[in-house]
């Protein structure tokens, strides 16, 4: 028990750079304003996140109230949080167990393999609390707003929200240690992005399913006569999402108790099933990632006269950020994660019987006077939202690591650079919003012109917010990662450009009201045309400004 | 080809003084040996040469271009490996080196003469095709030679090179210091291995808390101390005092 606690301390104090801190902070007393800065930028990104939340779950709360099933809403957004906890989960988990560089220190240490994974899973578990307070923290409120909450149901919410991830978190894990084991080493890195694709899919398919067949079972009869209870309807996919709603809002402390002992033995249960399969596989996993491949091909003269080929230096550097992002696979899904995410949250309703739907919102797209322009503008938002949320830019000085050293030595000027770094976010960009489009023609079906906006649109408001990540992980990289995930999932860079995005978004909002009266083609050419001014802006201010941000990073230690 | 005019580098808000006046002279054609305690300033002499630290005075020049000024220029003169040589664990050993000759502008013929011999000299031929994540501390440390020396630069910067180097290509390497001294070229590089760089350099510098004590041959070093020992004797000598 002494050594596993103190591997979760010595653990806590690495993953989260505590002792970094103390010394940085309380100790030398450098860069003070950094904290502050870190603090704005959290309640920043949180309140963005946060009202989004507060303002849908107030709408549905006050809905939901008039059928007296307010506590379907808790109930709805707990499972938005575990959904959120399990997949963001089990990328973390499979960085963490598989591509930690302590992985090397502990191993060779008397620990048996449930030290190892009760400690990781425990430091994720606590980065998870981010996005479980994100979303049920405004949803609590909202809630309150509604019906009121007494101090014994927030006492009980707080106590709820310490359970909320675990239970996703731990199907996280037992699916990581399970496909670590079971995917071949030669090519495990594309099997890793195959099998969590896989999953997501799964995860939509199965989450839509559940929808449909949730309004399928619904009578409208039975909601007027109150006869039938939404929390459980909602929760019945995953009970524990009821009781945990009934642990907030149950009327009666027993009951209230009652539920959160579900949820204490089934948090008991599920950690202690994945500590079991990971105790099995966990070592296995590893030991075959570890095991050197060998391609055996001889580097004679021919070989290297067909390879060793001249080419440009922004070619150079363009192939290598490529090759250097999609072969970790942790960036590649945390990078590409919301380009799935978004087409498939249109994807499954079109394609999978919600036709009904569909073709109302076609006609709506098509009869009201601004729906096709209103249309062209979500799906220019959707776009340049994915592309503020990909952490190409805003990671990509932070992702060097280790390896800053080598661009820093080479004689290639930092506008260079910093124009490779965003070609390579731009192409990226480009065919990320294919998807999108192409899901926008076919629900829609707005013709070339709508199209061709939508898409100009989504990039050129995307590009602002990205250069401006860029521009912030130049100033402040988070160079001390110790696992690829930590890299973009710890960093607060990763968020910058979206604190860019809600503000640009809700100007291109006003903007487009304001010009509401000169008809649907002109409020979108005005935008594009200010977007793209104001990206052009961005990149010259970058460019102008790079030599001074190259010149400031140092390579200590 | 390589002067350091009184550099110095402090960290800590200037508590901390790693460098302190560094002045120092390395010529073409040269082997020089950077020696000296733990902590006394050699990595980071190193990497502000090669533009990873801003000095905080003084002034760098390669092969006449000021590194604070001119840091292009400059680094086009310098082949560099540092210490620990993280390269990147996702690309190929080939994808790594023509990166870097890329970027150094090597044609297509030049890269395909030096790479084969240095290949072939490293034996590693056999593992270029492969991930670099999957190599071996030594053989990380003779691809990064390798990527140092595929510009022929006029300036090798090699920080701690033999280590991870197993018996054969060290000597392999010590060959290859002078043959690139005897086309003209300098190599600067840093060492604890004193019997390496007592064979081996032309010159030693020593340095101690950031400052240069000691500087010259060995027989100049020898008489500076007043003793006719190894330079072992002599670096034990000038450090205690």
């Amino acid at each position: 028990m002494t050594a596993l606690l103190s591997l979760f301390r010595i653990s806590l104090q690495s993953y989260f750079g505590l002792s970094a801190m103390r010394i940085k902070y309380l100790k030398k007393k450098q860069q003070l304003w950094e904290p502050f800065l870190v603090v704005f930028a959290v309640i920043v990104g949180g309140a963005s996140f946060g009202s989004m939340f507060y303002f849908s779950a107030l709408q549905m709360a006050r809905g939901a109230a008039l059928l007296g099933q307010a506590d379907a809403v808790l109930t709805m957004y707990i499972l938005v949080a575990q959904m959120l906890a399990l997949m963001f989960g089990l990328f973390a988990m499979t960085s963490i167990f598989y591509f930690s560089n302590d992985l090397d220190i502990l191993v060779p240490l008397p620990l048996r393999a449930w030290h190892i994974l009760a400690t990781k899973f425990s430091l994720v578990n606590i980065t998870e609390y981010a996005p479980v307070v994100v979303v049920l923290v405004p949803t609590l409120l909202a809630y309150h707003r509604i019906v009121g909450l007494s101090l014994v149901g927030w006492v009980g919410a707080f106590i709820t929200m310490v359970f909320v991830p675990i239970i996703p978190l731990a199907l996280a894990g037992i699916l990581a240690v399970t496909v670590m084991r079971g995917v071949n080493r030669r090519h495990r890195d594309i099997l890793m992005v195959v099998a969590s694709l896989v999953l997501l899919v799964v995860i939509f398919y199965l989450q839509y399913q559940f929808m449909s067949d949730l309004t399928g079972q619904v009578d409208a009869e039975d909601i007027i006569n109150n006869r039938i209870d939404f929390v459980n309807v909602v929760g019945a996919a995953f009970p524990p999402a009821v009781w945990a709603t009934r642990a907030i809002a149950a009327e009666v402390t027993g009951e209230r108790l009652t539920n959160l002992a579900y949820l204490f033995f089934t948090a008991a249960l599920a950690i202690g099933a994945f500590l079991m399969v990971g105790q099995k596989v966990f070592y296995g996993g590893l030991v075959g990632g570890a095991e050197k491949v060998r391609r055996g091909v001889v580097y004679t003269s021919r070989v290297i006269e067909r390879q060793a080929v001249q080419s440009s230096t922004a070619k150079a550097l363009l192939l290598r950020e490529f090759r250097l992002f999609v072969r970790m696979p942790i960036w590649l899904m945390n990078g590409f994660l919301t380009v799935i995410l978004f087409p498939l949250m249109a994807f499954f309703p079109a394609f999978f019987g919600a036709t009904g739907d569909i073709n109302s919102l076609t006609a709506i797209a098509r009869q009201h006077p601004q729906g096709l322009a209103i249309a062209t503008l979500i799906a220019a938002g959707a776009i340049a939202m994915m592309t503020s949320l990909n952490t190409l830019t805003s990671t990509s000085i932070s992702r060097e690591g280790k390896h800053l050293w080598i661009i820093k030595s080479l004689p290639v000027d930092a506008k260079t650079q910093v124009r490779a770094k965003l070609c390579f976010a731009l192409a990226a960009a480009l065919l990320s919003s294919l998807p999108l489009i192409a899901v926008y023609a076919v629900l829609i079906n707005p013709g070339g012109f709508h199209l061709v906006i939508a898409f100009a649109l989504g990039i050129t408001a995307g590009l602002t917010p990205q250069v401006l990540g860029l521009w912030f992980d130049l100033w402040r990289p988070f160079l001390t990662w110790s696992n690829p995930q930590h890299a973009v999932k710890n960093n607060l860079n990763a968020v910058s450009p979206l604190i860019v995005m809600i503000p640009l978004g809700y100007l291109s909002y006003l903007g487009y009201m304001a010009l509401i009266a000169s008809g649907t083609t002109v409020p979108l050419l005005v935008l594009l045309a200010a977007h793209a001014a104001l990206a052009v802006t961005a990149v010259t201010a970058l460019l102008a400004k790079a030599d001074h941000l190259y010149a400031r990073l140092e390579v200590k230690g | 080809m390589l002067r350091f005019q009184n550099i110095s580098k402090a960290y800590q808000k200037g508590k901390v003084k790693a460098v302190d006046g560094l002045d120092l002279t390395v010529n073409p054609g040269e082997i020089f040996g950077f020696l000296g305690p733990n902590g006394a300033g050699k990595t980071t002499s190193i990497k502000m040469v090669v533009g990873l630290l801003r000095q905080d005075e003084g002034k760098i020049t390669v092969n006449g271009h000021d590194t604070h000024s001119e840091p292009l220029r400059a680094k086009e003169s310098i082949g560099f490996v540092p210490d620990n040589p993280d390269l990147y664990d996702k690309l190929t050993g080939m994808e790594y080196i023509n990166f870097i000759a890329d970027v150094y502008q090597v044609s297509s013929f030049e890269r395909r003469q030096r790479l084969e011999r240095l290949v072939n000299m490293f034996e590693i031929s056999g593992a270029m095709g492969d991930l670099i994540g999957s190599f071996s501390h030594g053989m990380k440390q003779k691809l990064a030679l390798t990527a140092a020396l595929i510009h022929e630069p006029p300036l090798l910067i090699l920080d701690e090179p033999m280590v991870g180097l197993d018996p054969r290509s060290a000597h392999l390497f010590k060959e290859l210091m002078n043959e690139h001294c005897r086309q003209g070229r300098t190599v600067f590089f840093s060492t604890h291995i004193l019997d390496v760089a007592e064979r081996l350099c032309h010159r030693v510098g020593i340095i101690k808390k950031g400052k240069l004590i000691a500087c010259g041959t060995l027989d100049e070093l020898r008489h500076q101390v007043g003793q006719k020992g190894s330079l072992e004797s002599v670096f034990l000598e000038v450090t205690e005092q």
